[in-house]
């Protein structure tokens, strides 16, 4: 069986672990407790024919507060950047993120996650903002830990990548 | 020297679980603390189990163990802290720490410390508060917009009162072509509380998505165009309609909504049309869509200002005493309402502003 870790990252309350427990429990709470270190769950993926196992790295949303131990990426082998959608400021702290997370593991598969499309009418993200990602070799897609849009598809996409990388 | 006995009892009555490695497992060398059985219902004194799968955190960490325990050392090696849920869903923080002692390779489980609880707690307050903070400079904003909106919506309607007030003035007019100038400051004022209830209304639900009666997109700018030919006239500029032939005009939106951003639109390229000019309003059928075009002779955009045209509180050099709302208007409801909207530079020079809304359908109510 193939086993890969994946790491979630992005700002504090964009909605990782809401997300992974969207994706392994099909569980969603609105209550908002914040992660300290990491969780770690599994989920077995079938892409194609074949399976993979994802270790998902549910890690602290790194802020003003807490920087990411980058002791935690190790061994990563792909990457969520999970940003919330109607906070624009989340996008550029993922980036920047993203920047010191390619320092510590090179090149590996990773997708954005918009996340909190179910209030896509309050988005600060703009189109014009996926526009530029995507232009720049990101691919973006939107979830909702809430009500499970994207997701599945989400994971389903980066073990893929996985695979193929 | 205290016996190893009564070290291994301490630690467990200090709430520590200390293994030993074995080949392949660890076993547990002292009394489970409660923590540890809530996690690992068989955990005892004695037994053995695979660290790797119960918590899978250390399947990482213990890679680093491994290379720690191969060099003799004194220190030991700490890992970050993990998180575990047990069967009820507490969540508990735990440590690891891998150490040498006697040749033994040796495993230390531990809770957080009390120190890294009361951090998670001033950081749970801290983000929540930073959160709220941010929704409610969100509503601020939010209000601000409001006023704003209602502001540009009061005054503008109020230029086209103006410019009919200032026709009277002309002697020369009939009974009739006044008759007419009064009827249309009449409809303006209408237009003007219309307008700011609509404000009202569009921004209690914050962006305004409603889809609300089947609007005529002909017929709207008709209507625009009527309302705005004073203030044209005054301008000495001409309004013109071009369209292609089609009898299916029906678009997704309102009536209202879509008057406003034709108003929007055409006012804004009034101001920058040169006199003895014309703008010219375009309507083609694209199949699904309409695509509606407002286009002027005047300098257009400077290139710098096209990114942020529909944004917000952005304002043209000749705007001075608007809100820099108008174009900011037109995007959020065409975009509400499935369109799109954009900026191009006019063929023949001058701006063009382009918009296009999808047509009503039985498959796109």
């Amino acid at each position: 069986m193939i086993q890969k870790k994946v790491c979630m990252l992005g700002t504090s309350a964009v909605g990782k672990t809401s997300l992974v427990r969207r994706f392994v429990h099909g569980i969603f709470s609105d209550t908002y407790l914040t992660t300290i270190g990491v969780k770690i769950d599994k989920k077995v993926v079938p892409v194609g024919g074949d399976e993979v196992t994802l270790l998902l790295w549910d890690l602290y949303g790194e802020d003003r507060f807490l920087k990411l131990s980058e002791r935690y990426l190790r061994g990563a082998a792909g990457f969520f950047l999970v940003v919330d959608g109607t906070r624009r400021s989340t996008l550029d702290d993922a980036l920047q993120l993203h920047t010191r997370v390619h320092t510590v593991l090179g090149e590996i598969p990773g997708i954005i996650l918009l996340n909190k499309a179910d209030l896509r009418q309050d988005w600060e993200v703009e189109e014009e903002d996926i526009g530029h990602l995507a232009e720049a070799g990101w691919k973006v897609l939107p979830t909702s830990a809430k009500n499970g849009m994207g997701v599945e598809d989400a994971f389903t996409n980066l073990a893929a990548q996985l695979l193929d990388a | 020297m205290m016996k190893a006995s009564l070290i291994v009892r301490m630690l467990s009555s200090l709430d520590y679980a200390l293994f030993e490695k074995g080949y392949g497992c660890f076993r547990l060398l002292a009394d489970a603390p409660g923590w540890l059985i809530n996690l690992w219902a068989d955990a005892d004194i004695g037994r053995e189990i695979d660290l790797r799968t119960q918590f899978l955190y250390l399947d990482a960490f213990l890679e680093e163990a491994e290379a720690f325990w191969a060099v003799p050392r004194q220190e030991h090696l700490s890992s970050e802290i993990w998180t575990e849920t047990d069967a009820d869903g507490f969540e508990w923080l735990l440590e690891a720490i891998a150490f040498k002692e006697d040749g033994e390779e040796l495993l230390l489980l531990k809770l957080a410390t009390a120190g890294q609880q009361i951090m998670r707690q001033v950081l749970q307050e801290s983000r929540e508060l930073s959160l709220e903070y941010y929704q409610l400079c969100q509503a601020f904003n939010h209000r601000e917009v409001m006023l704003h909106c209602v502001v540009h919506d009061l005054t503008t309607p109020l230029a086209g009162i103006k410019s009919s007030l200032s026709l009277l003035n002309d002697d020369t007019l009939s009974k009739d072509e006044v008759r007419e100038l009064i009827d249309l400051g009449m409809r303006q004022v209408e237009k003007t509380r219309g307008l700011v209830h609509e404000v009202l209304e569009a921004f209690a639900s914050k962006v305004p998505t409603m889809i609300d009666g089947v609007p005529n997109v002909h017929q709207t700018a008709l209507e625009a165009v009527d309302m705005l030919r004073p203030v044209a006239a005054l301008r000495n500029v001409s309004l013109e309609i071009e369209e292609a032939h089609t009898s299916d005009w029906l678009v997704r939106g309102d009536a209202h909504r879509l008057e406003r951003i034709w108003y929007n639109l055409i006012d804004n390229a009034l101001r920058y049309a040169p006199p003895g000019s014309t703008v010219k309003l375009q309507l083609y059928d694209e199949g699904s869509v309409i695509r509606c075009s407002v286009i002027d002779e005047g300098e257009g955009v400077t290139a710098s200002m096209v990114p942020l045209l529909f944004r917000k509180f952005v304002q043209g050099a000749q705007q001075v005493g608007k809100a820099g709302l108008g174009l900011y208007y037109c995007r959020i409801t065409v975009e509400g309402w499935g369109g799109t909207i954009h900026y191009r530079p006019g063929e023949h020079g001058g701006a063009c502003f382009c918009f296009r809304i999808p047509k009503q359908t039985p498959n796109n109510p």
